[in-house]
């Protein structure tokens, strides 16, 4: 666990860095979208730190789309 | 760079076959032989062709709107809420592809070469070079993969043609042994990964300096064409070589390296070969993070595209490290999920808006 | 050696036509005026002479005798000399007014000679070397031409030496150089552009292209650069690099310097523009490509299969020079299957007992090495070659008697420093002298992974980087034809002096634009 928040940490120190390099033109829209972003990671980064399996993305996609694939999966290989 | 950039006939190919082939090679024989056995080279070339028809759409639709990529044409042909919602199901997919892919890369590193370390370091500085190198932008990511291709290329054919006096040839009899249904089963793996990713492709399309006398379709389908028949030879030689175990493999073809010998000197040379492959990986994840870049920051109008690029290979990254707990469910997202995920949230849209197209002309 | 800046000084130094800086006709005036300037300069000599028959008339020759040495003769007597044959009879009666007239209309004079008339112009010249000559009653004065101090002879340069070829080295002086330059060059098409840069030194740098040859763009690119230097005071030709770089950090220099004027003709026959400065014998060779830092000037006196083959040896040797100790880390600690069984047993016999993992055991002698090469820079003749037999075997004998070192590990770092030395330019060896170290960390943490990451990220920056505008990898970054000519093989003169007549690399870069 310690080693997952150490290289957290050294990715969140490189997104600073690299905010500093492109700050020139961030106009508002930029910005709040740069923000979701870092938001959605920070969810992340939780779940990864953390190592428990909470609710992600293939688990979003997995809602609609689930059971059909299994069932097209079951018909090819019954 | 201020100007805009463009890449000429010759690079983009080039770049097509890259990010086709690149992770591919790795990760194609397991699932297909697993699943079609010896008729897994009949699902790869009949997958080759369905990849064929998504490519007539991609280009049909590129010579409609040479300069426009496909969130931008999609944005000007259909009602503004459709095209977000296209957008946004295109770019969760890619993204949740791109995480697959760099799993399977780690996986590949832990099961095979580097036994002892965590799956995220590798994951992360993969990553990491993936997003240094789209940062450059798409002229230098095109320089520099010109080279590295012709480097993989030598390697495939190396691991191939050094294995000659392995190959068992009755091995791949007989081929249709449980019938057709294992064949069309793996075709359709096939349709989701790797053949739909030419769709996502056409995001770089537009980035083409056309120049006026240059072939670039028939370029572009023979670019195909030969992905299809390397990778059939890769699966044949896999079965060649190693018969009926070949299913106990996970990564036949780093088996294959594994296995060459040549005198004393040249032998459990898999390391060498397996960085090489990485080289695959580590193109076909910088393209498909520029991709994302470029859909999320065409999609929302943001008018710096450098700056994202970090932000999205984080998530990226911790998606890759999050999402699938286990192999087996980086497994099931690759056999079961993704045809049905590629071709509902990516090509059905394509052809809705393919089709818009024709009629408004 | 500090580069100070200057703000532009605000005195009046730069105004012209202030009456404050004229001459005065008073020989006395201009005499206290000049001492004003060069207080405490005892190197400025001033001489007062009588002239005209009855020894009436003053002059006074004023001059800086360090910097206007070996002139024995006095310009004086030179000036009354040229009147006398046009002009006057007898030496004893010329007087000002046919002075003044002679000067004003241009005569024919044995020796070239300005006529000055400010003040400022005059201690300009006297530190330019010139020796400035004074009437009185005449508002104006006349400079000679005597710069003369000590030069060195030319001789070979040491750092490049070549088997065949001449043995001519630039020196530090800028007239001499461009003339080794001119003698080998006899076209009209080769410009000259003379400038001089800095406040304080004053220095003539200039720079020379083949008009027609060199690539449009690449000219204009250069001459922006070139004139965006105004307050550095330029020491040497690679403060010019260093301010017209693209990239100042980078491991890799963008432009090769050379001592001899042959490859500097070279140079300018392939399209390149070269830069000197006075004072320095350097010549600097603009824009340089990653390939060019291959080649030596005896290439092309050899014979083409030698050189080709002696050319992938100095590739292969650039490479290992880079790499070697982060392979051998590589390979000795996480994959040792590739290492063949019979050599593996040695090195694991070797490394018995080792207190050091592979790669502390690796930062120490290349440590060591490098001191080794830094200290016998400086070493003093005498004991030079005590000190590196101690060196060696130090490095060598002791640390592995003492258990710091594995013999194979000492063959490594040999073997690498060795080959860091085949390469022609000293400065593109000390890239791989930097790069060694990161490559070594990623080999040592992650095995082949981390040396393909550090592989990688080196190629992405090759790649990226430009040397004025042109793309720094170019023949194998976009891998077009001419790879196998220009960077493996040397292609023979025939198939060469055809593309003479445009510059290949660079010109077919900017054809396709710039991709």
């Amino acid at each position: 666990m310690i080693e997952r928040i150490i290289v957290t940490v050294v990715m969140y120190l490189l997104l600073v860095y690299t905010w500093f390099l492109d700050k020139e033109k961030k106009n508002r829209k930029d910005f709040m979208f740069y923000m979701g972003l870092v938001c959605i990671s920070g969810y992340l980064s939780f779940v990864f730190i953390s190592g428990k399996a909470m609710f992600n993305l293939d688990d979003l996609l997995d809602i609609p789309f689930e059971r059909p694939a299994r069932m097209i999966f079951n018909y090819f290989t019954s | 760079m201020k100007q805009i950039e463009t890449i000429n006939t010759l690079q983009m190919i080039l770049l097509f076959q890259a990010f086709i082939t690149g992770s591919t090679i790795i990760n194609i024989q397991g699932p297909f032989i697993g699943i079609a056995e010896n008729g897994a080279w009949i699902s790869i070339l009949l997958a080759n062709g369905l990849g064929a028809v998504v490519m007539m759409i991609v280009l049909f639709m590129y010579e409609r709107y040479p300069t426009l990529s496909y969130v931008q044409y999609t944005k000007v042909l259909m009602w503004k809420p459709i095209a977000y919602l296209f957008g946004i199901s295109l770019a969760l997919i890619v993204i949740l592809f791109t995480a697959n892919i760099t799993y399977g890369m780690g996986q590949f590193l832990t099961t095979s070469m580097l036994k002892e370390s965590p799956l995220y370091i590798f994951h992360f500085l993969i990553i990491m070079v993936a997003s240094l190198t789209v940062r450059q932008g798409i002229e230098v990511m095109a320089r520099m993969f010109h080279g590295m291709l012709y480097f993989l290329f030598f390697i495939i054919l190396s691991i191939l043609v050094l294995n000659i006096t392995h190959y068992h040839p009755e091995y791949l009899q007989p081929v249709l042994l449980s019938g057709w249904k294992p064949v069309l089963h793996a075709t359709y793996v096939g349709i989701g990964f790797p053949y739909m990713d030419i769709m996502y492709f056409a995001m770089i399309l537009p980035y083409l300096k056309r120049e006026k006398d240059k072939p670039f379709k028939r370029w572009m389908y023979a670019g195909l064409l030969l992905n299809g028949i390397i990778l059939a030879v890769t699966i044949i030689a896999s079965i060649m070589v190693f018969g009926p175990m070949v299913t106990y493999e996970k990564f036949p073809i780093f088996q294959l390296a594994r296995i060459i010998e040549i005198g004393e000197i040249i032998q459990r040379v898999e390391s060498v070969f397996g960085i090489a492959l990485i080289i695959g990986t580590y193109m076909k994840i910088t393209m498909m993070l520029f991709i994302i870049n470029e859909i999320i920051t065409q999609l929302f109008d943001l008018s710096n595209k450098r700056a994202f690029v970090f932000p999205l290979g984080l998530l990226v990254y911790l998606f890759s490290t999050t999402s699938f707990n286990n192999e087996i469910e980086l497994g099931e997202s690759g056999l079961i999920m993704e045809t049905i995920l590629a071709v509902s949230l990516g090509f059905i849209p394509l052809l809705i808006v393919a089709g818009r197209s024709l009629v408004k002309r | 050696m500090k580069v100070r800046r200057h703000r532009r000084s605000e005195n009046n130094q730069q105004e012209d036509s202030s009456p404050k800086t004229q001459l005065s006709r008073k020989l006395e005036d201009n005499e206290t005026a000049i001492k004003a300037i060069f207080t405490d300069c005892e190197d400025i000599i001033y001489n007062k002479f009588q002239y005209s028959s009855q020894y009436n008339e003053k002059a006074l020759v004023v001059f800086c005798e360090t910097i206007v040495q070996n002139e024995k003769a006095n310009l004086l007597k030179e000036v009354m000399q040229d009147l006398i044959p046009h002009e006057v009879g007898n030496a004893t009666e010329v007087e000002l007014k046919e002075i003044k007239e002679f000067f004003i209309e241009h005569g024919v004079t044995s020796r070239a000679v300005n006529v000055i008339d400010k003040l400022e112009q005059v201690s300009e010249k006297l530190l330019e070397g010139f020796i400035v000559v004074m009437f009185e009653g005449w508002n104006k004065a006349l400079a000679y031409d005597a710069f003369a101090v000590e030069k060195r002879s030319v001789g070979e340069p040491q750092n490049e030496v070549s088997v065949i070829g001449p043995r001519e080295g630039t020196i530090e002086n800028l007239t001499k150089n461009l003339g080794l330059i001119r003698s080998r060059l006899k076209s009209d098409k080769l410009k000259v552009k003379i400038q001089k840069k800095g406040e304080q030194t004053k220095s003539k740098v200039a720079y020379a292209y083949l008009e027609g040859t060199v690539p449009a763009d690449t000219l204009k690119e250069f001459e922006k650069r070139f004139d965006e230097i105004n307050d550095e005071e330029i020491l040497e030709t690679s403060y010019f690099a260093e301010l017209m770089e693209d990239s100042t950090y980078s491991p890799f220099p963008q432009f090769k310097t050379t001592e001899r004027p042959d490859v500097a003709v070279s140079a300018l026959l392939g399209g390149k523009i070269i830069a000197l400065v006075d004072g320095t014998p350097t010549v600097l060779i603009c824009p340089g490509l990653f390939v060019e830092f291959f080649q030596s000037p005896s290439d092309y006196y050899q014979r083409t299969l030698f050189s080709s083959l002696i050319r992938m040896l100095r590739i292969t040797g650039y490479i290992i020079s880079l790499s070697l100790p982060s392979i051998y880390i590589a390979l000795s600690t996480f994959h040792t299957e590739l290492i063949p069984s019979v050599l593996l047993l040695a090195i694991l016999d070797t490394r018995e007992g080792m207190p050091f993992p592979a790669l502390v055991e690796a930062l120490i002698m290349l440590f060591f090495f490098e001191l080794l090469q830094e200290a016998s820079l400086r070493l003093p003749r005498p004991i030079g070659s005590a000190v590196s037999i101690v060196g060696a075997l130090v490095i060598g004998d002791a640390s592995i008697n003492a258990g710091i070192a594995s013999p194979m590990m000492v063959v490594v770092v040999a073997l690498t420093g060795i080959a860091s030395f085949s390469i022609p330019q000293y400065e593109f060896g000390t890239s791989s002298r930097i790069l060694r170290v990161p490559l070594m960390l990623g080999a040592a943490t992650l095995g082949g992974f981390g040396l393909m990451i550090g592989f990688i990220l080196i190629y992405l920056h090759l790649i990226s980087l430009r040397s004025l505008g042109q793309p720094y990898f170019a023949p194998l970054g976009p891998i077009r034809n001419g790879i196998l000519y220009d960077f493996i093989f040397r292609s023979p003169l025939s198939k060469q002096l055809r593309k003479h007549k445009q510059s290949n690399v660079l010109s077919k870069a900017n054809e396709k634009g710039g991709s």
